[in-house]
């Protein structure tokens, strides 16, 4: 069976996590989990990038973090998106969609 | 940036901390990896199995998260201090006799840099207004010994000298320099050689000379620095220096010239290149003095002293 995990373009990390901490805080494996469920496991992220990425959203002040309990009662670290991050994110966003629309424009006519 | 900041911070001070909270996210995340895989059906053993073999090299991943901290050279380089430190407590003596080898080391290159740094302004002196030497255009203030200044200096218009009583009197200049010269030292301020009038002489090796003449004529004294550099074969470059003070500036022309330049120098009296020129090897025979009676600019320097 061929593999249908495609890797991430580099860059679209910080925002897709952005994206999906948007609609609430959630913790590590619940943001790759996420990914991988709405992306259709296209999309996979592995442990080595995540939580790196993690931390250098948290540095940049985009992302906060705090502890608290998952749905299983176990401890988590959950990340929750900042005002600068929330700004971060609707410019990532617009730069991401002003892209794929150019390169989509190319592959239409070119 | 703020926040940039504070979370290096808290990754420098809290290191602990911190990696026991990163501890515990992956723990945290590989048990819940190990949950779903048990929710589709595996048994825990497997489960663990197959989320450990998912999640890849644990240490790795803590590696990459310190590295998103921003402080991973803080922490190579205290990490690098520890060691250090405990192998100077393991040994003592090995420790000490290091530190001292390297300390000598650097002591040995700064002292053979500075010689060679010596030795090369000695062989090629520079000319040009980095020269040292004395002025009184740009003296500094003298705020404990005062030079008085001879009445008639001010008034009178001081003459160039006549050829033949500068040849003399540097001459003169000359055998008494001969007298007090230790040809061994080579340094401003200190007499290495009187100046040789050899005629025809093939090469004039790069010398410093400090000389001093007394214009009887206008009671000044005359203190002359020369340096010569050869610029190629048969040609030379002649610096002068040339400080002319009253004769009777307190404690100036009884002394020797090495004495008379400290207490110049003492006085504030800095430097001015009054002449620089390539000369011909035959110019060189009466030194610079000789140039300066040729180029008349004795007697134009001499007056435009202001305060003489």
């Amino acid at each position: 069976m061929a593999n249908r995990t495609i890797d991430l373009p580099q860059g679209t990390l910080d925002l897709l996590i952005l994206k999906t901490l948007a609609p609430g805080p959630q913790h590590g494996w619940a943001v790759s989990d996420r990914i991988g469920q709405v992306s259709k496991e296209v999309l996979s992220v592995k442990q080595g990038s995540l939580y790196p990425a993690l931390h250098r959203l948290e540095r940049r002040g985009w992302i906060k973090a705090a502890w608290g309990a998952s749905k299983n009662n176990r401890r988590a670290k959950y990340y929750e998106l900042t005002r600068s991050g929330r700004k971060q994110l609707e410019d990532e966003e617009s730069a991401w969609r002003r892209l794929t629309t150019a390169v989509s424009q190319i592959l239409e006519t070119a | 940036m703020f926040h940039d900041l504070l979370f290096r911070m808290r990754a420098l001070l809290r290191r602990s901390s911190m990696e026991a909270e990163l501890e515990e996210e992956l723990r945290a995340h590989l048990e819940h990896e190990v949950e779903k895989h048990i929710r589709a059906g595996l048994s825990p053993e497997a489960a663990e199995r197959l989320a450990r073999f998912e999640f890849g090299d644990l240490e790795q991943v803590k590696e990459e998260c310190r590295r998103s901290w921003g402080v991973q050279l803080a922490y190579e380089l205290a990490a690098g201090v520890r060691c250090g430190l405990r192998s100077a407590s393991r040994h003592p003596a090995l420790a000490t006799a290091s530190a001292l080898a390297l300390a000598l080391g650097i002591l040995a290159n700064t002292m053979m840099l500075g010689g060679l740094a010596t030795v090369a302004q000695r062989l090629w002196p520079q000319p040009g207004p980095a020269q040292p030497a004395l002025s009184a255009q740009n003296a500094v203030p003298r705020p404990a010994r005062q030079i008085e200044v001879h009445p008639e200096a001010v008034a009178r218009k001081v003459p160039a000298p006549a050829p033949a009583r500068a040849r003399k009197s540097h001459q003169a200049g000359e055998s008494h320099l001969a007298r007090l010269a230790p040809p061994a030292r080579n340094r401003v301020g200190t007499v290495t050689a009187a100046f040789s009038p050899t005629p025809g002489a093939p090469r004039i090796r790069p010398a410093m000379l400090i000389s001093q003449y007394e214009d009887v004529s206008s009671n000044h004294l005359v203190l002359v620095r020369e340096t010569w550099r050869q610029v190629r074969p048969g040609a030379f470059q002649e610096t002068l220096v040339v400080i002319v003070v009253p004769a009777s500036a307190a404690g100036v022309a009884a002394g020797s010239v090495a004495e008379n330049l400290e207490t110049l120098q003492e006085e504030g009296w800095r430097p001015v290149i009054l002449n620089t020129r390539t000369a011909t090897s035959n110019s060189t025979q009466w030194g610079g003095m000789a140039v300066m009676e040729q180029s008349g600019q004795y007697a134009s320097f001499v007056e435009s002293m202001p305060n003489l």
